[in-house]
Formats: structure tokens, C-alpha cells, sequence
């Protein structure tokens, strides 16, 4: 679904409306959306600062000096700015990764299973970094996740798809209490 | 409890500690006398001489005509083909990878371009002569000949096509090691097209492209079969080795010498191979990402990959036509005499047994050592 939205894999039926515009023949460079992988496909061969700063070789005045001292800032990224990207951790990539697509200011953040590949305190800290960043760019992030718990605790509004088609949509709350399908969400991990 | 247990399990560790080195010996007993002595052994024989001083057989190579320029030639002719090769095999492979052709296709493109292993390099040349030759099938077909097969054209489409499997083979397997969702960041970061080409293509196969023309570079450089058949007056360092080793009159130490030549690039590439190994391709979860869509992208490779195979399959089809021909190109009637003269003679077909013995052997041999 990500695909879908991101531009990746062409629509077959239907429609992809953003803001009321029709994106469904817009190609992916132009939709104006961008994407955290989960595994968070940083390039090797340049260190963290240039990862971070890439995009804006393209788009030099997408972000000013300010708003990436900023970013790099409010994730914590100062002391690991010259660092090649096999020196980091899994948490410090992840936190690069959403630097980097911060830094184009996108319409619509989306993120690919982002905690999978971290666990314990690293996992929460970054659940609220994300919640935060959103919060304070007042950004729609789509997040696709494996984990029940991740999108119940992370979002505001979770969409369950279940063998290819909808089968809820509605606040973490009205999930927990009232369940359309309650054989989804307490299957063995 | 844990003192009980300790002992076995120590006895245990030595004892896999001793068979451990004990094939290391087997290994490095094997590659001892299989290469190193008949390498030090041929060191010695391009020194030995009688009645001169040790160098006496270097000069003499080194000042005889056309030595150096035979030098040049190698270098020439195997450097050429392994830059066609390599360019060649990245195509394909990223016909493969990264275009959206039906599969059957580009099964087809896998298969064809390592048939030409199945084959000794000697059989190359005369399928070269049988198609493009003066009397070959392309040119009876086309009325003219394309080219002088004879010398660096022959020579460059011969060694062309015996690397070109392992070049392919080896930009094939590492282009599967790529992670393709770089390049949808780099679209998504407003890179141009070619700009995502250079750096989530070309950049991360650098190391590999390199491996692929040093490779191939050395097999040409060593083959002597291409050069036999097709060579002509072109000379390379290994038809002159042929010369001085099993011509009319051999003389060993000077193609020791001719020997210790060539063993000089091949020693290097080696080396540089093992430089190069620190720009491989960090193996990265695979993710399957489809590729985008680009219509003239598809055309264009699909058809050159189409004349490519479509060349190489002609070049072979000729060594499944002639031995049904009654004599080529003389006589042009179908027969299968010279089918059943080879069954039938006694000679060949030991001389068959004794090669799939001795490949048999060796494959076991060498599964064995590389399997520790």
C-alpha cells in the first residue's frame, strides 16, 4: 500500500486523491510524498551530515541552514554528524533516516515498519520522537506496522487491512473496545 | 557437576582442533606440490643453463624479435576484449535486473550467455572460421566477407566470448546483492535519472566491474587456444610459449622464461582482486522493489540483448551443422558419415572416457579442498 501511495507501483483501479487533487497519474517524484524504509536505506559511502543534507543538492532551498540545525537538533544527531554510516546504531540510522526526509518537508511521511528493527528503550525513545516530530509539523505520517501494539499506542487513527481489504478504520479506543474482527489483533506474535 | 563435564568437552575441542589442521595439512600439502613446486620448478628451468651466466635465457628471449611486440600484442588484445567483456556482461545483466521484460526472455539471456562455457576455448576459433570466414556460413549468406577473421579481429571476438560467461556471471550475482530501494530515495531526493543510475547502480558495482575486467583480462592473456586457431600472424605471448614449448623444436627454458612472463599479470590481477574485495557490496536485506516502468528503457536493451545472443547462438550453430555436412565448403550435402566415423573410432572414444575421468576427478578434487 505504501507503493501505492509513494508512487512505486502503478494504480490499476481506482483513484488517489490528496487535498482534493487527483494524484493517480502524477509520477512519484511530484506527489510530494516522502518514505523512512525499514532498513532505512542510508547511503554507504557518505557519512551521516551528507545523508542527512542529500536531498537538498537537488532542492537547495527546500530547507534553510536554520531548519537543519533544527532537525539535526530535535533528534539528537550533533555528535554523530561525521560519522560514516556503518558506525551507527540501528536507533542512531533510523533517526538519520527521518533527518533526511525531514529535511524535504513532505506532505505526507510515510514509514515502513520503523520499529521492527529496534527493541526496548531505543523502540519507545524513537515512538516519541515520531509522535513528536508529527506533532510539531503538524505532518500526516502514514506508518505500516506489523505490531497491533505499535499502531495502537503510535497513531491517532489506525486502518486494519485484513487479506487485502479494509476491515476497520477508526481511533485506537473505539479498536480496543469495539472490534470488527477480534481474531486479528490477539494472535501469538 | 562442572568439573565432570569440563574434561569431555575440552577433549572435544582439541580433537576438532586436530582435525581442523589436519585437512589444512592435506590442503596445503596439495597445493604445494600441484602448484607451487611445478611453478618454482619452471622459476629454476628459465634460470638453468649450461656453460652461461643465469640470465642468459632471459636475454635471449627478451632481445629475439617480435618478442616485445608480442608482449604489446597480449596486452592489447587480452585489455580490449575484457573492456568489451565487461561492458557487454553489465548489459545483460542489467537487462535482467532492472527492465521490466517478459521472464521467459530474460531466462533465455541467462542461459545464452553462459553456453559458451560448455565448450574448450580451441573450438571458438574454428566456429569463428566456419561462420565468418571466407568460406564461413555468414559470409556464403551475406555474399561478402564481414571481416578479416585472422589477427586482433578474430582475436578480440574469440577471447569476447569465452570471458564473457564468467564476467556476466559474476556483475549478475552481485547486481542481486543491490538494495533497489536507493533508488527510489534517490528519485524521491529529486536526482536526475542518470544521477540515480551512477549512484545506486554503477557505484556499488565499481569493485565488481573492475574484478570483472581484471578476470577476464587474465583469462584472455593466458588462453592459447583463440590465438591457435584464430591468431594468425597477430602473435601473443602464449602462442609464442605453444612455440617454444611444443614446436618443432622445444626448448624449455626459454618458454620458462616466456612462462614466468605471463605469470607476472596474472600474479598482479590477483592481487588487485584482492584489494578490490574491500568495494564489494554490503549485503543488505533483499527487498523486492519493482523497476520503473520505461518503455524505450526495455526496447532498446531487449533488443541488444536479442542481437547479441541471437550472434553467439549463430557462431555455435555452425559446430552443430558442419559435421552433417559431406565436406564443407565443397560439397553441401547432408550426411551423417563423419557422425558415425568418429563413434566408431576406437581411439576417440577412449580419448572421450579419459576426459570425462580426468574432469571428474578434478571436480571432486576441488569440491573437497574449497569445501575447507
Amino acid at each position: 500500500m505504501l507503493n501505492l501511495i509513494l508512487g512505486i507501483t502503478e494504480i490499476d483501479s481506482g483513484k488517489l486523491i490528496f487535498n482534493g487533487k487527483d494524484l493517480t497519474d502524477v509520477p512519484m517524484e511530484k506527489r510530494g510524498f516522502n518514505i523512512v524504509f525499514q532498513d532505512y536505506a542510508l547511503f554507504p559511502n557518505l557519512n551521516t551530515y551528507e545523508n542527512i543534507v542529500y536531498g537538498l543538492k537537488n532542492n537547495p532551498d527546500r530547507s534553510t541552514k536554520e531548519e537543519v540545525g533544527e532537525m539535526i537538533r530535535l533528534l539528537n544527531l550533533e555528535e554523530h554528524l561525521d560519522k560514516k554510516i556503518e558506525q551507527l546504531s540501528g536507533g542512531q540510522k533510523q533517526r538519520v533516516a527521518l533527518a533526511r526526509t525531514m529535511i524535504m518537508k513532505p506532505k505526507v511521511l510515510l514509514m515502513d515498519e520503523p520499529l521492527s528493527a529496534l527493541d526496548g528503550v531505543i523502540k519507545e525513545s524513537i515512538k516519541e520522537r515520531i509522535k513528536m516530530i508529527a506533532r510539531e509539523f503538524h505532518l500526516t505520517t502514514i506508518i505500516v506496522t506489523h505490531d497491533p501494539e505499535e499502531a495502537l499506542t503510535l497513531s491517532d487513527r489506525v486502518l486494519i487491512i485484513n487479506n487485502g481489504k479494509i476491515s476497520q478504520f477508526a481511533r485506537p479506543e473505539e479498536i480496543i473496545h469495539h472490534p470488527d474482527n477480534p481474531g486479528i489483533y490477539f494472535k501469538p506474535a | 557437576m562442572k568439573k565432570e563435564a569440563l574434561l569431555p568437552k575440552l577433549k572435544r575441542m582439541i580433537r576438532s582442533h586436530i582435525e581442523l589442521k589436519l585437512i589444512f595439512f592435506a590442503v596445503l600439502t596439495l597445493f604445494l606440490f600441484f602448484l607451487a613446486a611445478p611453478i618454482a620448478m619452471l622459476l629454476l628451468k628459465s634460470f638453468q643453463s649450461s656453460g652461461g651466466a643465469f640470465w642468459t635465457h632471459y636475454i635471449e628471449v627478451f632481445t629475439r624479435s617480435g618478442f616485445w611486440s608480442a608482449v604489446g600484442n597480449s596486452f592489447l588484445a587480452a585489455g580490449g576484449s575484457a573492456l568489451i567483456t565487461t561492458v557487454l556482461a553489465f548489459l545483460l545483466a542489467y537487462t535482467i535486473h532492472y527492465t521490466n521484460l517478459p521472464h521467459g526472455f530474460l531466462k533465455i539471456i541467462r542461459t545464452g550467455a553462459v553456453l559458451p562455457m560448455l565448450l574448450p576455448t580451441i573450438t571458438y576459433g574454428f566456429a569463428l572460421i566456419y561462420t565468418f570466414g571466407k568460406q564461413g556460413l555468414l559470409t556464403r549468406i551475406l555474399g561478402h566477407q564481414l571481416f578479416p577473421i585472422y589477427g586482433l579481429p578474430g582475436l578480440l571476438i574469440g577471447y569476447v566470448i569465452y570471458t564473457l560467461p564468467v564476467a556476466f556471471l559474476l556483475i549478475h550475482n552481485t547486481m542481486g546483492y543491490i538494495d533497489k530501494k536507493f533508488m527510489v530515495v534517490s528519485a524521491l531526493m529529486g536526482d536526475k535519472k542518470s544521477e540515480t543510475f551512477f549512484i545506486t547502480i554503477l557505484r556499488p558495482l565499481t569493485g565488481t566491474l573492475a574484478a570483472s575486467f581484471i578476470q577476464s583480462f587474465f583469462l584472455a592473456f593466458t588462453d592459447f587456444g583463440i590465438p591457435a586457431s584464430v591468431g594468425g600472424q597477430y602473435e601473443v605471448l602464449a602462442s609464442l610459449l605453444y612455440d617454444e614449448m611444443l614446436g618443432s623444436i622445444p626448448d624449455f627454458n626459454k618458454g620458462a622464461v616466456i612462462a614466468m612472463v605471463m605469470l607476472v599479470p596474472s600474479v598482479l590481477s590477483i592481487l588487485l582482486l584482492h584489494y578490490l574485495e574491500r568495494y564489494n557490496v554490503r549485503y543488505n536485506k533483499i527487498s523486492a522493489v519493482e523497476n520503473e516502468k520505461n518503455r524505450i528503457r526495455d526496447v532498446f536493451c531487449g533488443i541488444f540483448c536479442g542481437i547479441l545472443l541471437v550472434v553467439m547462438l549463430l557462431i555455435f550453430a555452425v559446430i552443430f551443422l558442419v559435421p552433417f555436412v559431406q565436406e564443407w565448403p565443397y560439397q553441401l550435402t547432408f550426411t551423417t558419415e563423419h557422425v558415425r566415423e568418429v563413434f566408431q573410432d576406437r581411439v576417440l572414444a577412449d580419448v572421450f572416457k579419459n576426459s570425462l575421468l580426468v574432469a571428474f576427478l578434478t571436480a571432486c578434487k576441488t569440491r573437497f579442498s574449497s569445501h575447507f
